[in-house]
């Protein structure tokens, strides 16, 4: 294990914000830690990162118990903090040496991994450029570089997509892929339920400062009923159709609202012909369909009752 | 040894912002020099001079009018002009003469019987010399009395021995001191009461940018994350604060001692200075260290610097001399650290020698400025020390 966390507490005057929170992540995988904002993922990055005091609990880190002077173990470690973090006086490159400077003390290796870590991150046209004169995405760029110019072992992201336009997040994402490829493990929170499907081998879904389901992303949906979502654009449909239709077979939940009917099945092979057959029978003109499969944010809901975005 | 790099990576992005501030205590000085340059035929010689004065004299064939002319162009510049009431106005309107003296009629018959006569004047209006003319016509006038009373009958015999008591003059050495207040001490004074404010100003800027830079809350946990131990990055952080305080002490005097080496070369004043300087600089890091931790901002950092920087330097006496300035303006003074500098300076620019009386003083005030130093650092670490531990909760 490179992380392994065991009921750990932190609380913050009354509120709690690490409710016996445990988190193990492996060697070699690429661990996602999903919940909505104020869900603790934040607070418990800080204290693997050892910036916060906790009440309860231990930390190991690449083996080693994880304090604020483990530094053998914080060379291991890159961060890319949820905040850009960099100077606004210094270059791209410059900002970019003087992380990789705190890590690697030889010149020559350091100069090498920095030109590495500007050509992983696409800053090659931009070395010479101070960060208040880059864009969004550019800037998170900057702040990745500097997280990982030093090639560490394991790499922890906290939310680094904030506040990314689409293309820069599909280059931070498969980025950090290739750097797991490489063979660096990663622990990366986000609240974005997508990003966390796309890149993440194990997910961990925190609420109120706990962990309410773990496991592949295939099987916490197998946790929930909710196997498909159908939804059918369909105008005026009276009240009385919507009973016909939950009284059909794997169907677990019906909503309608703004000419949009959206089923809720539990597993089942052909759901969507029979709905389709029902709606048929009835002589309802419908326009589009769309049938999904259950998504991160469904076992969310299941589980709490609230939306990831809530 | 990244931070200390970095530090010093920080500043060369300030270096515009900050060679100002040596700009201008540059072109003080030279602007100093220039106006001192013009002061320098300063006499060590006496010469008594006069100014433009006219005589109207109407007590024709008078022997004490005439003698009182004489005595009064010895000394000031004869100008002529008739006796009409119009030029003599047109005269003192353009400034041809400064002084008319109307000696009326029957005016030496008159002084001599001991009636009560008058003179008039006409003057330049706020003219300090009238008084001086007035001043050797009583002379000359108090002297013919004193002969007078003195049972001394004939005129022309009273007149003769008034000339020649107002023609003696006795000799006088006038001594320059080498030191004291000399212009080359004014100098020495003015510039390095100056480099306050720009040493002041460098250090606010300097300092507190590389500390608003490292103690950004984000940079900070980031830096935390590092391998690097705390107390080493502090030391570091110090080194380039150092190193920057350092360049600053010895570009500010290099300045001066570069432009003016010939006026400021002087071993035993400029060594006293420097020490005074030393001390201020140590002062000025304090401050500079305090704001840093305080300021959050780069728009609020050059607020503070012009707003200490220019109140400290009016209210201590860098721009205005200590001793123009009211009694309450100095008792408030005294709670800045640059009154004391500026005392400093001025004490050691009136040291004729070195005596332990002077140098106590001098000392004094070196110390109250360290006090004040150690008293910046203290608030400054407690502050930090406080946001730090907010920071970590």
């Amino acid at each position: 294990m490179v992380i392994e966390v065991s009921n750990l507490v932190k609380r913050y005057g009354d509120r709690i914000a690490l409710d016996h929170f445990n988190l193990n992540v492996a060697k070699g995988e690429i661990f996602g830690l999903l919940g909505p904002n104020g869900s603790g993922k934040t607070t418990a990055i800080n204290c693997i990162l050892a910036l916060l005091k906790y009440d309860k609990g231990s930390i190991r880190v690449l083996g080693t118990d994880m304090t604020p002077d483990a530094y053998e173990v914080k060379r291991r470690i890159g961060v890319v903090m949820q905040n850009v973090a960099v100077f606004e006086d210094l270059t791209v490159q410059e900002n970019i040496q003087y992380f990789c400077g705190l890590y690697i003390p030889e010149k020559q290796k350091r100069d090498t991994l920095v030109q590495e870590a500007i050509a992983f991150t696409g800053l090659e046209d931009y070395v010479k450029t101070k960060p208040k004169k880059l864009s969004g995405g550019l800037l998170r760029r900057l702040n990745i570089a500097c997280g990982i110019a030093h090639k560490p072992q394991l790499i922890i992201l906290d939310e680094p997509t904030v506040a990314v336009d689409p293309q820069s997040r599909s280059n931070i994402l498969e980025g950090i892929r290739r750097l797991n490829r490489e063979g660096t493990s990663v622990l990366y929170t986000s609240h974005y339920m997508e990003e966390i499907e796309q890149i993440c081998t194990k997910i961990a879904i925190m609420d109120q400062g706990r962990v309410i389901a773990l496991g592949t992303k295939e099987e916490l949906k197998s946790m929930i009923k909710t196997g498909e979502k159908i939804s059918v654009e369909i105008q005026g449909l009276a009240p009385e159709y919507l009973a016909s239709i939950r009284a059909l077979p794997h169907v677990e939940r019906v909503q309608y609202d703004k000419d949009r009917l959206e089923i809720h099945c539990s597993g089942g092979r052909h759901n969507l012909i029979e709905v389709l057959h029902d709606l048929s029978e009835k002589n309802l003109s419908f326009g589009r369909v769309y049938s999904e499969p259950p998504t991160l944010n469904d076992v969310f809901l299941e589980i709490t009752g609230k939306q990831l975005r809530d | 040894m990244s931070v200390f790099n970095t530090s010093m990576k920080i500043l060369r992005s300030k270096l515009p912002i900050l060679l100002i501030y040596v700009v201008v205590i540059v072109m003080v000085s030279i602007l100093m020099m220039a106006a001192m340059g013009s002061q320098e035929n300063v006499s060590d010689t006496f010469e008594q001079k006069g100014c433009a004065i006219t005589v109207i004299n109407r007590d024709l064939g008078g022997k004490l009018s005439e003698g009182l002319e004489e005595f009064l162009f010895r000394t000031n510049q004869k100008v002529s002009i008739d006796d009409d009431k119009e030029k003599l106005q047109d005269a003192l309107y353009y400034e041809n003469t400064a002084y008319i003296l109307l000696i009326p009629e029957g005016f030496s018959e008159a002084f001599l019987a001991g009636e009560e006569v008058f003179l008039s004047k006409t003057t330049l209006p706020d003219s300090i010399e009238s008084y001086y003319v007035d001043m050797q016509i009583d002379q000359y006038l108090n002297a013919v009395r004193l002969y007078m009373q003195a049972g001394i009958k004939n005129t022309e015999e009273i007149l003769e021995f008034v000339s020649a008591d107002l023609d003696s003059s006795a000799n006088a050495e006038i001594i320059v001191s080498e030191n004291p207040n000399s212009d080359d001490s004014q100098l020495h004074i003015f510039y390095f009461n100056y480099l306050s404010y720009s040493m002041l100003a460098l250090m606010i800027l300097g300092i507190s940018t590389i500390l608003i830079s490292f103690h950004q809350k984000d940079l900070y946990r980031r830096n935390l994350c590092a391998p690097i131990k705390l107390i080493r990055m502090n030391g570091e952080l110090i080194l380039g604060i150092s190193v920057f305080a350092g360049a600053c002490y010895f570009i500010l005097i290099g300045c001066g001692l570069a432009l003016h080496w010939e006026k400021l070369w002087d071993f035993k004043l400029l060594s006293l200075l420097c020490l005074n300087f030393l001390v201020f600089s140590i002062v000025c890091v304090g401050i500079g260290f305090l704001t840093g931790v305080f300021v959050r901002s780069y728009n609020v950092q050059s607020a503070v610097a012009n707003v200490v920087t220019l109140s400290m330097s009016f209210l201590c006496g860098v721009f205005v001399p200590q001793s123009i300035m009211s009694a309450s303006v100095l008792k408030f003074s005294q709670f800045l650290p640059a009154y004391w500098y500026v005392k400093a300076n001025h004490l050691i620019g009136s040291l004729s020698d070195i005596s332990l009386e002077q140098l106590k003083a001098i000392l004094g005030c070196l110390g109250i400025e360290l006090l004040f130093a150690a008293a910046l650092f203290a608030a400054a670490l407690a502050i930090s020390k406080k946001k730090r531990f907010m920071d970590c909760l």
